[in-house]
C-alpha cells in the first residue's frame, strides 16, 4: 500500500473509498503503520485503536459491498483529543487522575489504562455515523491547559517541523496527528486558542467554531462557557468537511444551537472579491516576532490581491483579554474539576482514612501542577471577599470584549489577524513561568471570550536561519457569529495563493 | 459597583494553604511556597482589570446568541443565519446508565456501591 494515499486531503481519500479505488482496511492499515514508525519521536497519540479501527474500516468496505451509500468520511483515519469521551477505549485528559490503578507489575503512568467511557462524545459519535475510521487518542495538555503540550501526564509532542520545539497546545496532539501526516484529520477542543495556536505552530489548518456550534457533549469540561470542539486537517476543505459533520444541535447539550448547518465545504470555492476585512492593530504591538508580522502581513497584502477590502479596525480591550480569561476559565475550571475525587473512576490514593482526606490525597497527586495551580486560582476568584473584585468584574470585562467584536463586524465581514505571536517556542522555555506561557494566548482568548468562530489557516513560515528551522506562521481569521462559511470560503481563497500550500513537515521514520 | 479588592496584592503562603485546602487539594509545603509564588505574579497581573470603570456593564456569564438585547441577530453586519432560540429538551424518562456500568470504573467497590472510608465517628 502506497503511504501517500494518506497526503490527500479528506474529500479526495473519501472519494477513492467510496469509488472503491482503494479500501477502507488499506488506508487504516497506512495510518497504523505510519504512526508507529513516525509517533515514537512526536508523542501525538496516547493510545492508539489498532484493532478497533481495522474492524471499523472493514465494516465500511463491507458496507460498501452490500452496496449501502457510504458517508463523508469514508474510510478517512481520524485522532480524537484525549479530552473526548469514547466508548470503552481509554481517556485519559492527559491527567493521572483518570488512571485506574495499577496492579501489580503495571506501569503506574500508562495513558492504556485510562478511564473507560461509557459512552461517545456526541462528536465522536458524528464520526461514526460518517463512516470515519478513529485511530487513536491524541496528547494533549493535562485536562486542556497549557500552550505547549508539556503538562501531559505522560510525555510532551514534539513539533515535527522542529521535535526539539512545542507543537503549541492544548490540542497538539491533534494538530501534529495531522501534520505528521499520522492521520488525515483529528479533532481538537479550544477554550482560550487551544485549536487555533496549535495549528498555527504545525501548519495545520484549525478551526473553533460559534459558541455552541458544536455539541460539547462528552467532551470533558474545563471552562464550560469558553469550550468548544473543533476540527484540524492538511487544508481547508478538508476542515469544512469535518466541521460539516460534527456541527448542529445535539439534545444533550442544552447550550448547542439548532440554527441550520451551513455549507461549509461548498464555501470553500466561492468568491471573496468585495469582503471588507478588519485589521485590528492591538494584534501587531509590542511582543509580536518581525517574522511572524512579515508573514501574516504578505498574507494581508495577498487578501488584498483577492479583491478584498482591508480597513483598520480597533478592539481596545483586547490587552484585557489575558487577565480576564485566566480569572474566568479557572473559575469555571475549579467547579468542573471538583468532579474529580477518586470515588467513582479514575485513581484514588492509597492508605486515606477519612473520606475529606481521600479528596484531598487523591487530588493532591493526581493532578499536576499547572492544573493544581489553576484549581487554586479559581478557588479564590470565587471566595467570599474576592467574587465582585475579580470575577464578577472579569465577567464585565467579557461584555467590554464582546462589545468590541459586535462593534467592529459592523464594518467589516471578516477580522485577520495572527494566531500567535511566535513561532513554536523550545521544549522547556517557558514550563517554569506560567504568566509567559498564558501570554502566548494574548490573540486567540478574545474570539474566545466573545463566542465568534475564528480558524487558522497556514501563511508563508518564516525564513530557516543558521540556528532556527524555517518554522509554520498562522494567519487568524474572525467571523460573527455562526458565519463559520464565510471563513472557510476566506482560507481557502488564500490558501489558493499561499506559500505555505502543500508544504509539509519531513518526519523521520524508525 | 464592586469595590477594588481589598485583599493585599500577594498572598501569603498561609492562605494559599487554606485555599488548598477549600480546593480539597493535599499539597505538600513546597508546592504551597512555589504556588504561593506563582499566584502573586498572576494575580498582580490580573489586577489591571481594575484601571477599567466597568460601571453599568452587564456581566457575560455565557455567550448567548440570540438571546437579549445582546444578541447578534438584527444589528448591521450580523450573521446571515439567524440563531435560533435554545430550546430546552423534552421532559421525558430515559433508561438510566445500567448499575454494573456505573461502578465499572470505580476504583473501589462493596455492596453494589461506591466504597469510600467511613466518614461517621466511631469509637
Amino acid at each position: 500500500m502506497d503511504a501517500t494515499v494518506l497526503d490527500r486531503s479528506i474529500p479526495e481519500l473519501a472519494g477513492l473509498v467510496t469509488r472503491g479505488e482503494v479500501s477502507a482496511e488499506e488506508v487504516t492499515k497506512a495510518s497504523l503503520d505510519r504512526i508507529t514508525r513516525r509517533d515514537g519521536a512526536l508523542g501525538a497519540f496516547l493510545t492508539v485503536q489498532a484493532e478497533e479501527a481495522l474492524s471499523a474500516a472493514r465494516a465500511v468496505d463491507q458496507k460498501r459491498a452490500r452496496g449501502e451509500a457510504l458517508g463523508p468520511l469514508a474510510g478517512v483515519p481520524i485522532g480524537i483529543k484525549d479530552a473526548l469521551c469514547t466508548r470503552d477505549a481509554p481517556t485519559t485528559a492527559g491527567s493521572r487522575i483518570l488512571l485506574r490503578p495499577a496492579s501489580k507489575g503495571e506501569a503506574t503512568l500508562d495513558p492504556r489504562r485510562g478511564f473507560r467511557p461509557p459512552y461517545d462524545a456526541t462528536v465522536v459519535a458524528r464520526l461514526r455515523e460518517a463512516d470515519a475510521v478513529l485511530v487513536g487518542k491524541t496528547n494533549l495538555d493535562e485536562f486542556a491547559m497549557g500552550s505547549s503540550n508539556e503538562n501531559s501526564a505522560f510525555f510532551p509532542t514534539k513539533n515535527p517541523w522542529d521535535p526539539s520545539r512545542i507543537p503549541g497546545g492544548s490540542s497538539g496532539g491533534s494538530a501534529v496527528a495531522v501534520a505528521a501526516g499520522l492521520a488525515l484529520g483529528a479533532l481538537g477542543s479550544d477554550t482560550g486558542g487551544s485549536i487555533r495556536q496549535p495549528a498555527a505552530l504545525t501548519g495545520t489548518v484549525g478551526i473553533k467554531p460559534t459558541y455552541g456550534r458544536v455539541s460539547r457533549y462528552g467532551l470533558i469540561a474545563f471552562a464550560s462557557s469558553l469550550d468548544q470542539v473543533g476540527p484540524f486537517a492538511a487544508d481547508v476543505r478538508s476542515a469544512a468537511r469535518l466541521l460539516g459533520v460534527i456541527a448542529g444541535r445535539d439534545p444533550h447539550d442544552q447550550t448547542s444551537l439548532g440554527a441550520p448547518v451551513a455549507a461549509y465545504e461548498e464555501a470553500c470555492g466561492r468568491d471573496v472579491r468585495g469582503m471588507r476585512i478588519g485589521v485590528p492593530e492591538e494584534y501587531f504591538a509590542k511582543g509580536l516576532e518581525p517574522a511572524v508580522e512579515k508573514s501574516v502581513r504578505e498574507a494581508l497584502a495577498g487578501l488584498a490581491s483577492l479583491g478584498c477590502e482591508l480597513r483598520p479596525v480597533r478592539l481596545p480591550h483586547t490587552r484585557y483579554a489575558v487577565a480576564t480569561y485566566y480569572v474566568l476559565a479557572t473559575a469555571e475550571a475549579s467547579s468542573n474539576l471538583a468532579r474529580y475525587d477518586g470515588v467513582r473512576f479514575g485513581a484514588r490514593a492509597e492508605g486515606a482514612e477519612s473520606l475529606g482526606a481521600l479528596y484531598a490525597k487523591t487530588r493532591g497527586e493526581g493532578f499536576g501542577r499547572e492544573v493544581a495551580r489553576r484549581i487554586v486560582l479559581g478557588t479564590y476568584v470565587l471566595s467570599s471577599g474576592y467574587y465582585d473584585a475579580y470575577y464578577l468584574r472579569a465577567q464585565r470585562v467579557r461584555t467590554l470584549i464582546r462589545r468590541d467584536f459586535e462593534e467592529v463586524f459592523r464594518e467589516v465581514d471578516v477580522i485577520a489577524a495572527p494566531v500567535s505571536p511566535t513561532v513554536a517556542f523550545p521544549l522547556g522555555e517557558r514550563v517554569d513561568d506560567p504568566l509567559a506561557m498564558y501570554l502566548a494566548d494574548i490573540y486567540t482568548l478574545p474570539a474566545s471570550l466573545a463566542g465568534v468562530p475564528a480558524l487558522s489557516v497556514p501563511c508563508a513560515p518564516t525564513p530557516a536561519t543558521n540556528s532556527v528551522p524555517s518554522l509554520p506562521v498562522g494567519l487568524q481569521l474572525v467571523g460573527p457569529p455562526l458565519e463559520e462559511a464565510r471563513l472557510c470560503a476566506l482560507a481557502a481563497a488564500w490558501e489558493g495563493i499561499s506559500p505555505a500550500r502543500g508544504l509539509r513537515p519531513k518526519v523521520s521514520e524508525a | 459597583m464592586s469595590p477594588a479588592p481589598e485583599g493585599p496584592a500577594t498572598l501569603a503562603e498561609d492562605e494559599v494553604r487554606s485555599l488548598a485546602r477549600l480546593a480539597n487539594l493535599d499539597l505538600p509545603d513546597a508546592e504551597i511556597r512555589r504556588l504561593t509564588g506563582d499566584l502573586g505574579r498572576i494575580l498582580a497581573y490580573v489586577r489591571q482589570l481594575e484601571e477599567l470603570d466597568v460601571t453599568g456593564i452587564e456581566p457575560t456569564a455565557h455567550v448567548e446568541l440570540g438571546f437579549g438585547a445582546e444578541g447578534a441577530a438584527g444589528r448591521p453586519g450580523a450573521p446571515s443565519v439567524e440563531p435560533t432560540r435554545v430550546e430546552l429538551r423534552a421532559d421525558e424518562p430515559h433508561e438510566s446508565l445500567p448499575h454494573e456500568i456505573a461502578l465499572r470504573e470505580a476504583p473501589r467497590t462493596s455492596m453494589d456501591g461506591f466504597a469510600v472510608p467511613g466518614f461517621v465517628e466511631e469509637d
